[in-house]
């Protein structure tokens, strides 16, 4: 079986500076991913390079088996490659309503308005928003704004969701929540590519961890075989991290 | 194509880039620091002229007087930024525009009703000769004049590098909030910024005004030859605005000796483009920051 | 069905009110010349306002081109009436040159943002500027075009144009209008609120950025042929003076940029101040204008209309 997103000797320079350097690894459909690095490992300019915000120096990207490198965003936004922005980006004199019909209508396929705005209803409420619909971002707490940030890359219909640092400014409760969220996506069929510093998160949810160091794939495998890899103990988790890791949950 | 007319083209073109140079890096200067394209710009360099000029009717040697003129005109970019321009200095790009749209038409239309359009020329200031290097010929005043700007537009990147409110205007140009958080305050720097930067105009404008004839009329040109210039070398950097301005001296001579003088701005402007298009940092990038 | 059938009511019904008024005015201003020519600036004005307003409104994008392509559209008609071609045909020349220029031209300045693209745009007006003058076997150069027809019954000639121009700005209004409520306006608005946002939302920016530069250029150049038959000659200073694309942001400023019906008030607004400058103070006129203009910015940056439906799909 084809793999849904396959990263080939993927690579991105600005400059002197190489943010990405041939890192190469490849999600089936239904996974769970997380993908972990210290601040400046390169996460998210992967993110931007997997979705078409940022192109490659060098490297290839398939997609449902087709080459896709150098798609735009809003192209690959429409083939079900989404992510959500790590600063959530609501347009901000929409309602919450419109900021999700504007996606379904773009790039989740929605035939008019109308359609449109039926859909964003339905991922409003699926994603415990609905009240909100007539709300402008600014009168909606942070929290809120994260489930409008992923009600939107609902309404795209995605086969493949990046979610870049989702719970940055969350407390533990909101945390949990989010959590579920992502777990009923997941359980419709998406794959989800989790990126994150929490390990609370990544430990729980995913079951398969990469992890970026200064650009550079440091590990790919199974969570807890990742966790005990002492080269990521040392680049990455420290002791501490790793032990965290292995405990068993609440 | 014959070698000795190319050299003398190419040394025009280099004797009117210093000249830009002179323009381009005080435009540069406002635009990369407080993130205003000042279209007062042009109006400014013409009013230096003027000043010369009339200076010289008086007996006074255009070189000289720019040492009075630019802080004079100087003082006039401080006020204007200081009282009005400063008030938007937060809007959106549309409004900064037109704001200093509206007010180059202000000293544009007061220059034309004052000196009316015709244009003016000063004639020989030094009287000296031309330089001859072999059959290139050099003007005296030309080439007095260009080094001027050159040694200008130098003096003001000294005063960025080694002046403690020259490394704070640097400092703003960088960060904003951060110099801000340092302590420096931010306003002030602003009005000196377009104060120096409208100095180097008006001296620019009496370099000008002792070579070549002016008028009002001419304001628009000197603005687009401050955006190319400055497009070409790379915002904010003072050294930027003397490798665009030389590039874009040599680029007009010779594209006034391939296609005619009278699609100068057409070469100049689909420079422009085609540089935002490929290198919008410019030729000098952010390497540069003074 | 209904609400489809809603949706259309207002677009037609400005146009049925431009019609009304096309014909109607001209009669009841009978021989006033002077109002005939301040009705027919303000409809040309209202044009320009409202076409650029889908650029610099809608989108966010601060085009400066404006003069461009009015003066390329003003050229357009009149080179082919040179050549015997009737005004219509003219007309149409005039919006398809625009447009074959503006589409690819905007699609490549349109990936600038910001004073970037402002600068690049106000660079077009000065090149085609430059070039109509040098290719003067076409355009005669620095010494214009006298338009077939411009000797005629000066009256006919006014009444015609105010006819001409109040059907292009009903046109203009009405289209804004049909563009702000559909996929078109919401897209742009999208791409005016956070355009990294819009390109993730599966909107693709370049195609609507310059669907709406296109369209606005068009409508300038159409408008810009309506004025060569109204005045009758036009020379390069004139038709590409950068004033072209100043007035129409101004009114579209004052009367709130990015709704529908500010340009219409801010042109009029704008309008009767330009003419009490212009009445009154001959040479100092432009200074005075400018004076106007900064006042206007720094006292109501926001317009008279507020933006309160900005963004909004009804």
């Amino acid at each position: 079986m084809t793999a849904l997103l396959e990263l080939q000797g993927l690579t991105r320079r600005f400059g002197g500076l190489t943010a990405v350097n041939n890192v190469s690894f490849s999600l089936d459909q239904g996974e769970i991913v997380g993908l972990i690095g210290s601040n400046g490992a390169g996460k998210t300019t992967l993110v931007n390079l997997a979705t078409g915000h940022l192109q490659p120096t060098a490297g290839r990207i398939a997609f449902a088996g087709y080459d896709v490198t150098g798609k735009t965003p809003y192209q690959l936004a429409r083939l079900g490659l989404v992510r959500t922005f790590q600063v959530v980006q609501p347009f901000m004199q929409l309602t919450a309503l419109d900021n999700v019909a504007a996606v379904a209508l773009f790039a989740g396929g929605a035939a008019d308005m109308p359609a449109a705005r039926h859909d964003a209803q339905a991922c409003l409420e699926r994603l415990g928003i609905g009240e909100l619909a007539n709300r402008l971002p600014p009168h909606i707490t942070l929290a809120q704004r994260k489930r409008l940030e992923l009600a939107k890359a609902l309404a795209a219909r995605p086969k493949l969701l990046f979610l870049d640092e989702v719970n940055a400014g969350l407390n533990s409760a909101e945390i949990d929540g989010v959590l579920t969220m992502i777990r009923s996506i997941a359980a419709e069929g998406v794959t989800i590519v989790v990126i994150e510093h929490l390990m609370k998160v990544v430990r729980g949810l995913c079951r398969r961890l990469v992890v970026l160091h200064q650009g550079a794939l440091l590990a790919d495998g199974q969570t807890e075989d990742v966790a005990r890899d002492p080269a990521v103990i040392e680049a990455y988790l420290g002791t501490r991290g790793a032990a965290m890791l292995e405990v068993s949950p609440p | 194509m014959n070698s000795a007319i190319l050299a003398q083209v190419l040394v025009n073109g280099l004797l009117l880039g210093g000249l830009y140079a002179a323009i381009a890096a005080g435009f540069s200067l406002v635009w990369g620091v407080l993130n205003v394209v000042n279209m007062l710009h042009g109006s400014a360099v013409v009013l230096g002229a003027y000043a010369a000029f009339f200076g010289w009717q008086l007996g006074i040697n255009p070189f000289l007087a720019a040492l009075a003129i630019g802080p004079a005109i100087g003082l006039l970019g401080w006020v204007v930024q200081r009282f009005i321009v400063q008030r938007v200095i937060a809007a959106p790009v549309l409004i900064t525009l037109v704001l200093t749209f509206a007010l180059d038409l202000v000293l544009n239309n007061a220059m034309l009703a004052a000196f009316t359009a015709d244009y003016r020329k000063m004639g020989s200031v030094t009287g000296l000769p031309p330089l001859m290097i072999g059959t290139v010929s050099i003007p005296a005043d030309r080439l007095i004049a260009a080094v001027l700007g050159i040694v200008a537009t130098f003096l003001v990147h000294l005063y960025l590098t080694r002046s403690r409110l020259g490394r704070a205007i640097v400092a703003v140009r960088m960060d904003q909030e951060t110099a801000r958080l340092m302590g420096v305050k931010v306003e002030h720097i602003y009005a000196l910024t377009f104060g120096i930067g409208l100095a180097l105009a008006g001296v620019a404008g009496c370099l000008i005004g002792a070579v070549f004839p002016i008028s009002p009329l001419n304001s628009g040109g000197y603005l687009g030859v401050a955006f190319v210039a400055c497009v070409l070398g790379g915002l904010g950097s003072v050294v930027g605005a003397i490798v665009g301005g030389l590039v874009l001296g040599v680029v007009e001579s010779l594209g006034s000796m391939l296609i005619g003088a009278e699609y100068g701005v057409t070469v100049a402007a689909v420079l422009l483009i085609l540089m935002l298009l490929w290198r919008p940092q410019g030729l000098l990038g952010r390497a540069g920051y003074d | 069905m209904h609400a489809r059938l809603q949706g259309w009511v207002l677009p037609v019904a400005i146009l049925v009110i431009g019609a009304i008024v096309a014909y109607g005015l001209p009669i009841a201003l009978s021989n006033q010349t002077y109002l005939l020519r301040l009705a027919t600036s303000l409809a040309l004005l209202v044009t320009l306002a409202s076409a650029w307003n889908l650029v610099g409104g809608f989108t966010g994008y601060p085009s400066f081109a404006t003069a461009a392509f009015f003066g390329l559209g003003a050229y357009a008609s009149a080179v082919m009436q040179q050549f015997g071609w009737s005004a219509l045909t003219g007309y149409a020349t005039a919006a398809i040159c625009a447009a074959l220029l503006s589409a690819p031209f905007g699609f490549a300045i349109l990936r600038l943002k910001g004073h970037y693209f402002a600068i690049a745009s106000l660079m077009l007006v000065s090149i085609l500027k430059e070039v109509t003058t040098g290719w003067s076997n076409v355009t005669g150069g620095g010494m214009g075009i006298n338009l077939p027809g411009a000797g005629g019954d000066p009256l006919a000639i006014a009444r015609i144009s105010l006819e001409i121009l109040v059907m292009l700005a009903a046109f203009s209004v009405a289209l804004s209008l049909v563009i702000s409520r559909g996929w078109l306006g919401f897209g742009l608005s999208c791409i005016r609120m956070n355009e990294t946002a819009a390109l993730s939302a599966g909107i693709d920016a370049p195609r609507l950025k310059t669907i709406a530069f296109t369209i606005s250029s068009a409508i300038c150049g159409v408008a810009g042929a309506a004025y060569a038959g109204w005045i009758g000659y036009i020379d390069p200073s004139d038709v590409y003076d950068v004033m072209w694309s100043v007035r129409p942001i101004i009114a579209a400023l004052i009367g709130g940029v990015g709704t529908v019906f500010g340009p219409v008030v801010g042109s009029l607004i704008y309008l009767v101040f330009e003419e009490l400058m212009w009445r009154n103070l001959l040479t100092f006129g432009t200074g005075a204008l400018g004076v106007l203009i900064a006042i206007l910015v720094l006292v109501m940056p926001g317009g008279v209309l507020p933006s309160l439906r900005k963004g909004k799909v009804s």
